[in-house]
């Protein structure tokens, strides 16, 4: 399959879902993604960009144990696929290369 | 541990709504959590307002997503590849149900067929433009007389009209007649029509070979020029163009063939034409008389003038002329009508009604195709559940059934559109008489594309219950039964409805043709006035070069007829009850002033009363003594009595007539029925044709003959006696009074003989349609009968509840169709004739006839309901 990159949505998504590892679920995708970049996702989007992501096959739901707390929910938490970690590498590494001998706001 | 706070419950409800139905617990448990996070830090209130604006920013995302899921764009060429397998799908399932497949397409291919044609004449005959420039501005001009009745207009009004209308900026006449054409020794009557130059700038007539008429050639005595239309063109002389410069034989003058008319042009007031000649203007009553009301006058309106302004205009002429004129054009109006509406006439209203019973025609079968489909669903519903168990999405589900819908729609749609011209043709072959405008009738693009856009609708409406259906699978109910215990309330809500609806749309169908069909047979029960049966006529046209005084030759002919076995009497007339060659004068009563009084006339000879079978109802008819030396004597009919004399003996009464010939009325006959069966008889004035001196005496006669025998065998020796008198005299019109008569009702019939057919349709689709709905509950039922069977029910018992469920339905299909029916029926009163339009009979008749057929429909499956065995139906899932 030719590589392909992801867009900025999906980029924050799949980041922050590699970032919070076992813990990744809607509302700690959110907060993480607010903490890093600034950015105030919203829920619509992000569930949106969540099923364009599983229908890529690049994340896949697990639903986790209750809360052990009372009435504790249980909650679907995101996982990476091996190909979504390889999409998110390459597209890190992409900008990285962008990123190697610029200088933002000067001429060369 | 904070409390939980309660989400906004409308923000949660529009939630529910957009959400994908795999994502919204998991939306809404997110939401509810932060809530309750952002409560205990920033407060209820703030953390409700942060709970709404979420909401509001959230719809567009997820609807977006939705619809990109079920569009699938995302998933690119899957797409492309999921419809060729769903179509490839359908087509299995199609081939494997070869019978319910065959009836769908045959519903759907009649339907699709029937509304194109139907569409095809209503675009041509209503919707379409009449096909000249300016045709919106142009209307025509009718004298109204005494009754209110639209007449012709007589060439000096006209003329008065042409002079001083400041709304009308184009006026043109013609009228039409017969003509005898002369070639190579045969002799053949045209029909003409005679137009003057105006009319040709009117309804732009021009010619595609040669040239339309000099001006000079509308004088009289100029060298005559005739033009060609394209059917008498290719009839007379195959087409050839050579045939422009040569001259032709026309009532035994030579007139040199200018031109050949365009192709679809409009010509007026005959639809089909032979040729078309300039209209002279001669000495004569025809150009001088303001009671000799003949023309048939056309006209353009100036921009920005409307009809209305046009009636006043004309309102005013006929005020000055009825003041000026006041003994022929006393209490006579003058109207303009737009000229497409004059042409069509009443056919409007009978393409509406066949409009309406094609819709429900097809409104009936479109459901039985609905219902199809959402039985196939529902017997798949187990099939459905699995495959959207293992993780196929309901949208699949959905359009597989869609796609099935679409296979059906387009398989039926492409063999309609194939039958469509066939079945406008025979439509129109079917037409009694002239329907308006025919030669333009064709199925073309646009009403091909409003059909199928009519039929793929058709079809789409008709999946919805069973895309509903399918998409509200529950995998762990369907699976656990598809069938037996599981009730399926949107399938047999839908069956329910169809059951209702067809048997009220039937219902309602079957109402309107019996009363068309009661209207006929009050028709034809109608008297005309005289003795219809044994009677066979025609018109004889001698030519004027051999015949000058053509009253020798009917004496001969009357002779020679009158010996051929079978034949009672001979008589002749210009004009017969149902036939052409109409003449209308007006005359004065010379005892009362202000007396004058349009009527039509005929001319007639002694024994015209005796052969028609007409009763005299005083004085006396006319005798071989009435001739040209004896003194003049007229007879008039009942309703000339009662309106001219009203209250007064008529007998012995004087009477002038507009060229100032005086006569003395002798009889009185009874009214004749002319031209409809339904309408009044129109007065009449009766004169002996052997008293109408100069140019009336050398008009064309008919020969009335009454037989012995079916007058229709006696044609051929006929025929031969007409031959051995001079075979060069053409006969036309040649037929029967009865034939004559049953034309007059053509149009009824041919409404009764439609509806009467697209009730039957509809009334045998409606049975299909019954009888599946009540066998698919029957068969949804089967273990529910089958406990009660075992339970000790007698299986008549299993029959009569189906039986009764089934008429409860019926009962309320009925309902709706009376209440339908009456709706109906008051738009229908022009098309009835000597029957009420809440008729109580038809009513009852299409009650019995759409209960009895519905019954016999569900008596099948309720058999079978009796038959079935309890331990096979609880060992079945």
């Amino acid at each position: 399959m030719v590589q392909r990159f992801l867009g900025e949505l999906e980029l924050f998504v799949l980041g922050a879902t590699a970032r919070l590892g076992a813990a990744a679920y809607g509302v700690s995708i959110r907060s993480e993604i607010k903490t890093r970049t600034g950015r105030d996702v919203s829920i619509g989007s992000l569930y949106a960009t969540l099923a364009a992501l599983r229908d890529k096959e690049l994340v896949r739901f697990e639903l986790s144990e209750p809360q052990p707390v009372q009435g504790g929910r249980a909650r679907r938490m995101v996982r990476l696929t091996p190909s979504g970690r390889r999409t998110l590498e390459a597209s890190l590494r992409a900008i990285h290369q962008l990123e190697e001998g610029f200088v933002l706001g000067t001429d060369a | 541990m904070t409390p939980p706070i309660r989400p906004p419950r409308l923000a949660e409800w529009i939630i529910e709504r957009v959400a994908p139905p795999d994502d919204r617990p998991w939306i809404l448990a997110d939401l509810a959590e932060e809530l309750t996070q952002r409560a205990a830090t920033a407060g209820t209130v703030k953390a409700r307002r942060w709970y709404w604006t979420h909401t509001a920013r959230s719809v567009a995302p997820l609807i977006a997503r939705r619809c990109r899921a079920a569009l699938s764009v995302r998933r690119g060429d899957h797409m492309w590849h999921d419809l060729a397998q769903d179509i490839k799908f359908a087509a299995r399932l199609s081939a494997r149900a070869p019978l319910t497949t065959f009836v769908v397409v045959v519903t759907l291919v009649l339907g699709l067929g029937a509304m194109t044609s139907v569409f095809s004449v209503v675009d041509a005959v209503l919707v379409r433009p009449l096909p000249f420039n300016q045709s919106a501005r142009t209307v025509q001009l009718f004298t109204v007389d005494h009754g209110n009745e639209e007449t012709e207009l007589a060439y000096p009004d006209l003329k008065e009209v042409g002079f001083t209308s400041r709304a009308l900026e184009l006026l043109g006449f013609g009228a039409g007649r017969q003509a005898t054409f002369e070639n190579a020794g045969e002799a053949e009557r045209l029909q003409t029509v005679a137009i003057d130059s105006g009319f040709v700038r009117v309804v732009d007539l021009y010619a595609s070979i040669g040239r339309m008429f000099v001006s000079s050639a509308y004088a009289n005595g100029a060298a005559e020029e005739v033009v060609l239309t394209q059917g008498f063109w290719q009839r007379a002389f195959g087409g050839d163009p050579a045939i422009v410069g040569k001259s032709i034989t026309i009532d035994g003058r030579p007139h040199s063939v200018v031109g050949i008319l365009a192709a679809g042009a409009f010509i007026f007031p005959h639809a089909s034409p032979d040729v078309v000649l300039p209209l002279r203007l001669a000495p004569g009553a025809l150009f001088t008389q303001r009671g000799v009301r003949w023309a048939q006058a056309v006209a353009r309106i100036r921009p920005g003038v409307s009809l209305d302004d046009v009636n006043r205009d004309l309102a005013g002429i006929a005020g000055r002329l009825a003041s000026e004129f006041r003994h022929s054009n006393n209490s006579v109006g003058m109207r303009a009508k737009p000229l497409r509406d004059a042409v069509v006439g009443d056919v409007g209203s009978m393409l509406g009604l066949l409009s309406a019973a094609v819709a429900a025609v097809l409104l009936i079968a479109s459901l039985n195709v609905g219902n199809l489909l959402l039985a196939r669903a529902a017997t798949r519903s187990r099939e459905f559940a699995v495959r959207v168990a293992i993780g196929g999405s309901p949208w699949r589900v959905r359009r597989q059934i869609l796609a099935e819908a679409l296979l059906l729609a387009v398989i039926g749609g492409l063999l309609g559109l194939a039958i469509a011209p066939l079945l406008t043709r025979t439509l129109l072959a079917l037409y009694p008489g002239d329907l308006p405008r025919a030669s333009e009738i064709h199925v073309n693009w646009r009403t091909a594309l409003g059909a199928v856009a009519g039929i793929l609708l058709t079809s789409v409406l008709a999946s919805i219950p069973a895309i509903r259906r399918a998409g509200s699978v529950q995998p762990a109910l369907d699976l656990r039964s598809a069938m037996g215990t599981g009730q399926m309330p949107p399938a047999q809500r839908f069956g329910r409805f169809v059951f209702g609806a067809q048997i009220a749309a039937s219902l309602t169908l079957i109402f309107v043709a019996s009363l068309l069909v009661r209207t006929l047979r009050e028709m034809n029960r109608i008297h005309p006035g005289f003795a219809s049966g044994g009677l066979l006529t025609f018109l004889a046209a001698p030519s004027q070069q051999r015949y000058p005084i053509p009253a020798a030759y009917y004496e001969r002919l009357n002779e020679a007829v009158q010996r051929v076995p079978g034949v009672l009497a001979v008589t002749s007339a210009w004009h017969i009850p149902f036939g052409e060659n109409e003449h209308g004068d007006f005359f004065l009563r010379e005892d009362k002033a202000n007396s004058s009084r349009q009527s039509n006339v005929d001319a007639v000879q002694p024994g015209f009363d005796r052969v028609m079978g007409a009763r005299v109802l005083a004085g006396r008819a006319f005798v071989a003594q009435d001739d040209s030396v004896s003194a003049p004597v007229a007879m008039i009919n009942k309703t000339l009595a009662t309106t001219a004399f009203a209250g007064e003996d008529p007998l012995g009464k004087l009477i002038t007539f507009s060229r100032g010939q005086h006569r003395r009325i002798v009889g009185v006959i009874e009214d004749m029925k002319d031209g409809s069966l339904v309408d009044a008889a129109p007065s009449m004035l009766y004169i002996p044709v052997d008293q109408y001196p100069g140019e009336y005496a050398k008009w064309n006669r008919y020969v009335i003959i009454r037989t012995s025998r079916d007058p229709s065998a006696t044609m051929i020796d006929v025929r031969a006696a007409v031959r051995a008198v001079d075979a060069s005299v053409p006969l036309t019109d040649v037929r029967t009074m009865s034939d004559r008569l049953s034309t007059a009702v053509a149009a009824f019939r041919f409404r009764a003989a439609l509806l009467a057919g697209l009730s039957a349709l509809a009334c045998l689709l409606a049975l299909l349609g019954v009888y599946g709905v009540v066998a698919e509950s029957v068969n949804r039922q089967t273990r529910e009968i089958g406990i009660r069977l075992a339970l000790g029910m007698p299986p008549g018992g299993a029959q009569r509840g189906v039986l009764v469920s089934a008429l409860r339905t019926a009962g309320i299909g009925v309902i709706a169709g009376l209440l339908l029916s009456l709706a109906v029926a008051s738009s229908l009163r022009s098309m009835l004739y000597g029957v009420v339009a809440h008729d109580a009979w038809s009513l009852l008749i299409a009650v019995a006839t759409i209960a009895a057929a519905a019954m016999a429909a569900a008596f099948v499956p309720a058999r079978r309901a009796s038959r079935i065995d309890p331990i096979r139906a609880l060992r079945s899932d």
